[in-house]
């Protein structure tokens, strides 16, 4: 029963962090490797927020929102230079600094050691110490992010957004300001994930720079890419599906040292398989040159 | 003084790697316009190749060396023909994905394969003193192949005709067809030219450095670096921009800001730093001169 509430809150943080990933990917086509930073950066908040100075969960969450929100202007400074592979280039650049930052700055982030024993929050008065309750508080907060998501993705947002992708000039041409609407999409998105980030943190009890290596963000890009890129619900049931999948391989016979390299063989064969039978199927578009 | 002359002798040497690494990438960049994400892990690949024949059965060293190759230059074509190939006219986000999940699926047959602890190379070195500098045979040999290898790549590239129809698809790729250009076969020579480049550029660094299955993200990395600084597509601008780094990194070491120094783990931040910096700097201008 603990491991069925365990595997729930897996898929509550990674369908929330993969939609909100989706936000950037889907919509506007922009492949933003610096996705798991935001992640981390929530994360880190929290966990020192409430390690250290025993802040209660909302402050924390507000300033992990904040966190993100403010790296969400990098990012957006970068869209705004930059686009295509020198954009997931340059993203990918601002991760790997913020990585070397985690990992070195030791007086705040405690260097590869991590922050560890971070305490469940308190809410209304009531500790949450089992699987159960802390379903019960990252269960709503994830259906609020799906949902906002959801309302995204149905609205005239999504529909700029994807005209933005395609071709920019015409989305001038027809008065609408591109840059606030790609802005508005990399704010929620970063936002999102450091929300999730907020609730990973509490949940995992642990955190060091390596739970925000590359990996993840492989693990997020297979979910978007398997769901469909810019399609909601099926990113909501890749990242079910892709959560339980690796959960099949410890039923498996084998050493544990060796589950995680076939993790990464699955993930990124699926990915491969995929990306290679959408693009036979015609239904990406040709690269404008 | 002979401390910075030490790092200086050592920024040449890991310079010179970065840019037999991102000199490969460059060519294959010019001419696919992909970013080959999984262009470490080929490296990483052969330098494998390389320590299970020759450290682990003992092979000798030219032999291990030639099988290598051999592996290296096949495991290539595969990347090309599955990896690359399908993808090149297609969104532009398609061919980077496809090879990052390359890079995934080769990280994780090499940590199936070889474990994920570091292993090394043991050759013997000897060490030579060139004034107040120590550098080993090894090192020597690196910086001789890297400048052969150069050499050699230069005369291809401007005093051949197969250079000269390099030059001309990477300009106008419709007049290069028009005027007969067999692109598919230069495209598969140039792919062939710098997966030879590399690999034996990654059998030295196995050599030098230790292995292990994370390596190839930083040299990827390190190779992206190069060929942003360097101008995309321009293979010299490359190689200048990899030594350049290398001696960056090592010099970095030696100098004291006001009694605190920088320690080698902010060593790879000047790479990521050269990246963002370059990358805002020039916009989304095609760099694209030969």
């Amino acid at each position: 029963m603990n491991y069925w509430l365990h595997l729930l809150i897996l898929v509550c943080i990674y369908s929330s962090f993969a939609q909100s990933h989706n936000l950037l990917f889907g919509l506007t086509g922009q492949l933003n490797l610096a996705h798991i930073s935001s992640f981390a950066l929530g994360a880190y908040t929290t966990a020192i927020l409430s390690t250290y100075h025993n802040n209660s969960m909302f402050s924390c969450l507000v300033a992990s929102m904040f966190i993100g929100g403010i790296f969400s202007l990098f990012i957006f400074f970068i869209s705004s230079r930059l686009h295509d592979d020198r954009f997931s280039l340059a993203t990918l650049a601002l991760s790997l600094l913020l990585s070397v930052i985690f990992i070195n700055y030791r007086e705040v982030t405690n260097g590869v050691f991590g922050i560890a024993s971070i305490p469940r929050p308190v809410v209304f008065n009531i500790e949450i110490l089992n699987n159960l309750n802390f379903l019960c508080i990252i269960a709503p907060f994830s259906f609020i992010i799906l949902g906002i998501n959801y309302v995204l993705f149905s609205n005239r947002f999504a529909r700029v957004n994807k005209a933005i992708a395609e071709n920019c000039e015409v989305v001038l041409g027809l008065g609408v300001n591109p840059k606030q609407y790609l802005f508005a999409s990399i704010l929620c998105s970063s936002i999102f994930a450091a929300t999730t980030g907020a609730f990973y943190a509490w949940y995992v009890s642990y955190i060091d720079p390596s739970s925000f290596s590359f990996s993840e963000t492989v693990l997020i890009i297979t979910i978007n890419v398997l769901g469909g890129i810019g399609f909601f619900w099926g990113n909501v049931i890749a990242a079910i599906f892709l959560v339980l999948l690796p959960e099949l391989l410890t039923f498996l016979p084998l050493d544990s040292s060796y589950i995680g390299p076939i993790r990464q063989i699955l993930y990124g064969s699926l990915l491969f398989i995929v990306i290679a039978l959408s693009s036979r199927f015609n239904s990406v578009k040709l690269r404008a040159v | 003084l002979e401390l910075l002359l030490q790092l200086f002798a050592n920024g040449i040497i890991s310079g010179s790697c970065y840019a037999l690494v991102a000199a490969g990438l460059a060519l294959s960049y010019a001419l696919l316009k992909v970013l080959n994400f999984a262009h470490g892990h080929l490296i990483m690949v052969s330098a494998y190749t390389f320590y299970y024949f020759f450290s682990v059965l003992n092979y000798p060293i030219f032999l291990s060396i030639a099988i290598t190759l051999f592996i290296s230059i096949l495991l290539g074509f595969i990347a090309l023909f599955i990896f690359i190939k399908p993808f090149l006219n297609l969104n532009s986000y398609l061919p980077l994905v496809a090879t990052i999940s390359l890079s995934v699926i080769v990280e994780g047959i090499i940590s199936l394969l070889f474990g994920v602890d570091t292993k090394s190379i043991i050759i013997s070195r000897k060490y030579h003193n060139i004034g107040p500098i120590i550098v080993s045979s090894l090192q020597i040999s690196i910086v001789i192949y890297t400048i052969i290898s150069f050499a050699l790549l230069g005369y291809l590239i401007k005093y051949t005709a197969f250079g000269r129809s390099i030059k001309c698809l990477r300009e106008n790729r419709y007049s290069a067809l028009s005027l007969g250009i067999n692109e598919r076969l230069i495209i598969l020579f140039v792919f062939f030219i710098s997966i030879l480049v590399s690999s034996l550029g990654g059998v030295l660094i196995s050599a030098e450095t230790n292995l292990s299955p994370y390596m190839a993200n930083t040299y990827t990395i390190k190779a992206f670096a190069c060929m942003i600084i360097g101008g995309i597509g321009n293979l010299w601008g490359t190689i200048y921009a990899g030594i350049f780094l290398g001696i960056l990194e090592n010099i970095s070491l030696g100098i004291d800001f006001k009694g605190y120094h920088l320690t080698s783990a902010y060593k790879d931040v000047f790479a990521y730093i050269l990246i963002l910096l370059t990358l805002i700097l020039t916009g989304n201008k095609q760099l694209r001169k030969v």
